[in-house]
């Protein structure tokens, strides 16, 4: 029997500012952006206000950490502070199904993962703050209601696109997949990359290479962790580089005639640059913008950045004209190790994350089969356990028999599945010390 | 101080529903004919009763004073405590407070209900709000509402139980309906609760380190099992139309028990109620006792009468009664079956049994099982050994521990899709090894250095000493 689940849904998102509004009457000026518009000004303005009576109210006990979340019947809500005056409120609809005795719809309370919901939260404001800057760095160079306006253009796109009842695991670990490659292949790619480098800074000194992916594996990169990782998760989560390259639904932000970024979906031109030189984004790294490049051949994307001021001065024809010679011949071999990859992953079903790196390992497709929703929110208790440091090793046999491993050993995450329904518990424990033994050798010897 | 005072409380209603008793006695008979039909309509209610009652409490002087009673939001080391625990009515008038005296914590109270009222306007409930290490959690029966501020770092569940029982135990003084009565007549809710503060005091300290409590069982006394079954057909075969129920217990732990009549049993939660209830209470050793006290998970919204009467130090008989008049029957019963004990010379058994009771996991005879946890999944009962090392030498340890065994079995649980079949957990102090099935669940705690065979193997054999011991708890 099929129980009709109503899955979880997007309530609503607010970014509001406390120092604004502060007269009665006038609380509604705090907000910077609301959706869905669709709820009326009256009910925004009271979401903002029983936000902040819940921070102040939590600041008596943990003046450091207020309300993180709230969980009532029908939503769970999550509450950010990335910017002195500046809160995010992500509110989830939780999911409602035909649970209990008497065939009523009840809402399912515990669905809604806490560590999810932040990442989430995190991920629209890291969204923003690449492409735009920080928010009030933006008020103090123009008003707030450019921010506001900027907003509306910027976020609503976003938050429309995220699906609400589709993020799991693979979303709070937030990793990068890692092209294991062998020495030779490794060191030409970074002599090709070291090359374009070396001959565009001698006259541009703010020319810099990012990073190089094939498909939706990472090569190399030469950014900072946190910034690989969100331009990583931009190209492969929006623009969808890789294996969803030909998906309809892609995002991708380009800079208007005003110099505003705006979403546009991406074409299928499958080499050149990704956006012209005339509207290329700017991404603030490192506390200033800088111009972001990407340039494609086939299935290989580059990365570069540099200086607006001199980007009039960089040569388009000259840098894809050096990239096509070098990359050309390497995509090849990079075909035949991705494919290599993909054939080890077939026999197992695992998940392998290392914190260090942020490299993530699994032959499981996000929101794919294998991971029905039962096992999802187990994998979301265990890694909430990891997380909180209450456990380093978890072995789960199910309901429907299925057996879940899972490991943590200093920075790295290791869960892997077995449906051996008449195994025991030594047996179980022996297949996985096959598979790590396999894994572990596949990962570093080749 | 405290003890005698309550006493006196409760030593005032006993005799009230005594001379009633008295009064009454010519009509015996009637009592004897009003027989089996056990429909909240024959429980008596005592709402006008009760009612009466708040006129005198109130001007009774003040309650005993309490610990921390002096703190509130203007002394810092009020927000300190690790645990609150708070009572309000929907309206944010203050009931209860862990610590702290609750009138001087009106305006906290006061926000507390605002808090949840403001999710009640969109005709939603509050749950629970994390910040930092802190959890707030909320729980709204009509007309109270309870809160928990912990940052104990208990999962949110847990908690919901802790204030599940808290307000089972009010009901238990009072009756649903009389807590509705009460607020419709706008009384001080307060001065009717007068004392129960103690029994609340000690139960939150109870649900914070009792495993029968966090396993939703009742633990059983280690006694053998030809003894056992002597002392419970000694209570079935003592009875009379109005018992429903007898329970023989020591301390908090069951020796036996007899449902006398085609009634649903006495769930874990009542049982637990009634067993803090008694040993909260000094005087109930002094004498037999006669009192109303309503099961909420029996019938929430009237009374049963309890005859309580401890036979021996540790050992304390309970006659549960649909009857207010009944107490001379019951007491006759009870001579009788003090009488039966020593008849069937089982009374020094008993008694070596209770001073008896605590056992080790070295009992046990399995390798390297630092502790355990053992539940009957069909009669609710369980068993568990005391702490041995490194458990026993230090109190956080002990703590610890708890907070675990919380955690796990709150993963294992309390979730759609479960429990788990097995659940096995390392960390670095520990390994705790899980089996569930529909009969029991097992939780083994080892070393985690120990291996995995090792530890399933003592698994093994742990649940094979369980099975076969059948003195450990009750058949």
């Amino acid at each position: 029997m099929s129980v009709p689940i109503v899955e979880a849904s997007l309530h609503y998102f607010v970014i509001f500012c406390s120092k604004l509004g502060q007269k009665e009457g006038t609380e509604h000026e705090k907000i910077l952006f609301f959706y869905p518009p669709t709820i009326n000004i009256g009910e925004q303005t009271n979401s903002v206000g029983i936000s902040e009576a819940y921070v102040l109210f939590t600041k008596q006990f943990s003046p450091n950490q207020p309300c993180e979340f709230i969980h009532t019947k029908k939503n769970t809500l999550a509450l950010l502070n990335p910017e002195e005056d500046i809160w995010m409120v992500l509110s989830v609809n939780n999911p409602t199904g035909i649970i209990g005795k008497d065939n009523k719809r009840e809402y399912i309370e515990d669905e809604v993962d806490d560590i999810i919901l932040k990442k989430t939260i995190q991920q629209i404001y890291q969204t923003w703050q690449t492409f735009n800057g920080s928010i009030m760095s933006l008020v103090s160079k123009t008003s707030f209601e450019n921010v506001r306006k900027r907003l509306e253009s910027f976020i609503k796109p976003y938050i429309q696109q995220i699906q609400f009842d589709q993020l799991d695991l693979f979303t709070s670990l937030d990793g990068i997949k890692f092209l294991p490659l062998n020495k030779n292949i490794y060191l030409t790619i970074f002599g090709y990359i070291n090359s374009v480098d070396l001959h565009f800074q001698s006259t541009l000194s703010s020319f810099r290479f990012g990073l190089v992916l094939y498909k939706d594996n990472l090569i190399l990169s030469s950014l900072e962790q946190n910034e690989t990782r969100i331009l990583y998760n931009y190209l492969i989560n929006m623009v969808k580089v890789g294996p969803d390259i030909n998906s309809s639904n892609t995002m991708m932000v380009k800079n208007n005639s005003n110099n505003t970024p705006i979403w546009q979906t991406k074409g299928i031109s499958r080499t050149g640059f990704m956006i012209q030189k005339d509207s290329l984004p700017m991404v603030w790294l490192g506390g200033k913008p800088q111009a972001m490049i990407v340039y494609e051949q086939k299935d290989t994307f580059l990365l570069f950045l540099i200086d607006p001021s001199d980007l009039p001065e960089l040569l388009f024809e000259e840098l894809s004209s050096s990239l096509v010679q070098n990359f050309e011949f390497v995509n090849l071999t990079l075909e035949q190790h991705y494919a290599k990859k993909a054939n080890f992953d077939e026999q197992y079903k695992y998940i392998y994350f290392n914190q260090m790196n942020l490299a993530i390992r699994s032959p499981i497709k996000p929101r794919g089969p294998e991971l029905n929703k039962e096992t999802m929110k187990l994998l979301n208790e265990i890694h909430a356990d990891f997380e909180g440091g209450l456990s380093s090793e978890i072995i789960v046999k199910t309901q429907q028999d299925r057996w879940i491993v899972a490991k943590k050993i200093d920075f790295r995450e290791f869960y892997i599945m077995f449906d051996n329904k008449n195994s025991s518990i030594l047996e179980i424990n022996e297949e996985v010390k096959n598979a790590t033994t396999k894994f572990f050798k596949f990962l570093f010897t080749d | 101080m405290e003890d005698t005072k309550i006493a006196e409380n409760k030593t005032t209603t006993t005799t009230t529903t005594m001379t009633n008793n008295d009064s009454n006695s010519s009509s015996n008979s009637e009592i004897d004919n009003s027989v089996d039909n056990l429909g909240g309509g024959d429980i008596e209610d005592l709402s006008n009763y009760i009612l009466s009652k708040i006129d005198e409490s109130s001007t009774a002087t003040g309650r005993p004073a309490r610990k921390y009673s002096e703190q509130d939001t203007s002394t810092p080391e009020w927000f300190d405590h690790k645990k609150h625990f708070f009572i309000l009515s929907f309206s944010g008038k203050p009931i209860y407070s862990r610590y702290g005296d609750e009138v001087a914590l009106n305006t906290f109270m006061a926000s507390l209900s605002a808090m949840s009222s403001f999710v009640e306007s969109s005709n939603d409930e509050l749950r629970y709000i994390t910040a930092g290490n802190y959890q707030f959690v909320f729980i709204q029966k009509n007309p109270l509402n309870l809160v928990c501020i912990a940052n104990t770092g208990e999962p949110y569940q847990m908690i919901k139980q802790q204030l599940e029982y808290i307000h089972a135990l009010i009901i238990s003084v009072l009756t649903q309906s009389n807590i509705k009565a009460v607020f419709e007549a706008k009384y001080d809710l307060r001065d009717l609760l007068g004392g129960t503060d103690k029994y609340l005091d000690n139960f939150i300290h109870q649900t914070n380190s009792d495993f029968s409590i966090l396993l939703n069982s009742v633990n059983c006394l280690r006694l053998n099992n030809n003894i056992r079954n002597s002392i419970t057909n000694i209570l079935s075969n003592r009875k009379c139309d109005s018992l429903l129920f007898s329970y023989l217990i020591s301390g908090n732990k069951l020796i036996s028990s007899v449902k006398h009549k085609k009634t649903p049993s006495l769930k874990s939660q009542d049982i637990h109620i009634v067993m803090n209830y008694v040993l909260s209470t000094s005087s109930f050793r002094e004498s037999e006792s006669w009192i109303p006290i309503c099961l909420p998970n029996y019938n929430n919204t009237g009374f049963l009468h309890l005859y309580i009467c401890y036979l021996y130090a540790d050992v304390c008989l309970l006659l549960f009664s649909n009857q207010a008049e009944s107490f001379y029957q019951l007491s006759e019963i009870k001579t009788m079956i003090s009488k039966d004990l020593e008849q069937e010379s089982i009374v020094d058994e008993l008694n070596r049994s209770v001073a008896l009771h605590d056992y080790t996991t070295s009992f046990t005879d399995v390798p390297n099982l630092l502790h355990f946890l053992y539940k009957n999944r069909s009669s609710n009962y369980s068993t568990y050994p005391i702490f041995s090392p490194p458990y026993s030498i230090h109190k956080k340890e002990k703590k610890r521990l708890f907070r675990l065994y919380q955690h796990i079995i709150n993963h294992v649980n309390n979730s759609s899709n479960k429990p788990h079949k097995y659940y096995y957990h390392t960390s670095a102090t520990e390994t705790i090894i899980v089996a569930i099935s529909n009969h029991h669940e097992l939780y083994a705690t080892f070393s985690p250095l120990e291996t995995k065979k090792n530890v399933f193997e003592s698994f093994t054999l742990l649940l094979q000493w369980i099975t076969k011991d059948n003195s450990i708890i009750i058949q």
